[in-house]
C-alpha cells in the first residue's frame, strides 16, 4: 500500500476498522483521507447504515397493529409442532 | 430473577415461546415477506432451528434477540428461493463486478451517491429493508452468511471465523465484498439519488 491511500484502499479499511481495530498508522491515513473525500464518507455512512439495519429488530407503525398478531389456531398449531418436536429432540 | 435470567428460562422451555415470542416474532416476519401463511411457516421454522440450536443459546444476549436473529436468516432464505435467486457460488464474479468499482487508481468509477435516508431513523425506512433482504439473497451463499452472522447476530470476527472455517484474513475479506455488494445493490434498487 502506498502512503497515501486510494479510495479503493480506504474503502477496505473502511470495512476492516468494523472488524478489528486498525494499526495506528493505517487509522491516521484512512481518517485523513476521510477528511478529504466525501465519496468514501459515504461510503462509510453505507457501510454503518447496513450494520445499523440489520441489527434492527424493532417495529414500526402500523407493522404493531394488534390485528397482526398469530391467529387462535396459528397459536395451538405452533405449540402442537414444538411439543412434538420436543418429543422426539428430548 | 434478572431479564437474562428470565429469558434463560423461557428459552429452556420451548412450550412457553408461541406465548412469549410467537406474536413478535409472527409480525416481524410479516413485515418482510406480506403473506400471513408464509410467516407463519417462517415462524415455525425459526423454532425448529432454535429447538436445534437451544445448546448454544447460553443467555447471552435476549431470548428474542436471538430468535428474531433466526428469524432473518430464514427470512432471506425463503427470498431466495422465492425469487429462485441461486446464490453464486462465483466468486469470482463478484471480483470483477467488484473492480468495476474502481478505476486503475483507484478511485471511485461509480462514485458513491448520498443516501436518501436519516441513519437515526432508518428503521422507518421500510423499502430499504425490503430491498436489503433482496440483495442479501442474492450475494453468494458463503458472502451472505458470513455477512450475516456479524451483523445481523452480532458474533464477533473470532466466532464468524470459527462457524465457517475461515482465517481472520479471509473474514475481513469477505466482510468487505459483501458489504460493497450490498452497498451497490441498494444504490442500484433504490436509494440512489444524485
Amino acid at each position: 500500500m502506498h502512503w497515501m491511500f486510494s479510495c479503493k484502499d480506504v474503502s477496505q479499511l473502511i470495512s476492516e476498522s468494523m472488524d478489528r481495530s486498525l494499526p495506528f498508522y493505517q487509522r491516521v491515513l484512512m481518517r485523513m483521507h476521510l477528511l478529504m473525500c466525501k465519496y468514501c464518507s459515504r461510503c462509510k455512512e453505507h457501510f454503518e447504515a447496513l450494520r445499523t439495519a440489520s441489527r434492527h429488530e424493532e417495529l414500526y407503525g402500523n407493522e404493531l397493529d394488534a390485528s397482526r398478531a398469530l391467529s387462535h389456531d396459528g397459536k395451538e398449531r405452533l405449540k402442537k409442532f414444538l411439543k412434538n418436536h420436543l418429543s422426539v429432540t428430548s | 430473577m434478572s431479564k437474562r435470567e428470565s429469558d434463560a428460562a423461557i428459552i429452556e422451555d420451548p412450550e412457553s415461546w408461541v406465548d412469549h415470542y410467537g406474536d413478535f416474532l409472527y409480525r416481524f416476519a410479516l413485515s418482510r415477506v406480506k403473506d400471513p401463511a408464509v410467516a407463519e411457516d417462517l415462524v415455525q421454522e425459526t423454532f425448529l432451528a432454535a429447538l436445534r440450536a437451544r445448546e448454544g443459546f447460553k443467555g447471552r444476549s435476549a431470548g428474542r434477540t436471538w430468535l428474531i436473529a433466526i428469524l432473518k436468516h430464514k427470512i432471506v432464505d425463503y427470498i431466495r428461493k422465492k425469487f429462485r435467486e441461486p446464490p453464486t457460488d462465483k466468486i469470482e464474479t463478484l471480483i470483477d463486478i467488484m473492480d468495476a468499482d474502481f478505476n486503475d487508481s483507484g478511485k471511485w468509477q461509480v462514485r458513491p451517491h448520498k443516501w436518501a435516508i436519516n441513519p437515526g431513523k432508518i428503521y422507518e425506512q421500510k423499502e430499504f429493508f425490503d430491498v436489503l433482504y433482496h440483495c442479501l439473497a442474492e450475494l453468494p451463499g458463503r458472502l451472505a452468511e458470513a455477512f450475516m452472522l456479524r451483523e445481523m447476530d452480532g458474533l464477533s470476527t473470532a466466532e464468524v471465523c470459527k462457524a465457517l472455517d475461515i482465517t481472520a484474513t479471509n473474514s475481513w475479506v469477505m466482510l468487505y465484498r459483501a458489504r460493497m455488494s450490498l452497498r451497490r445493490c441498494l444504490e442500484n434498487k433504490w436509494l440512489g439519488e444524485e
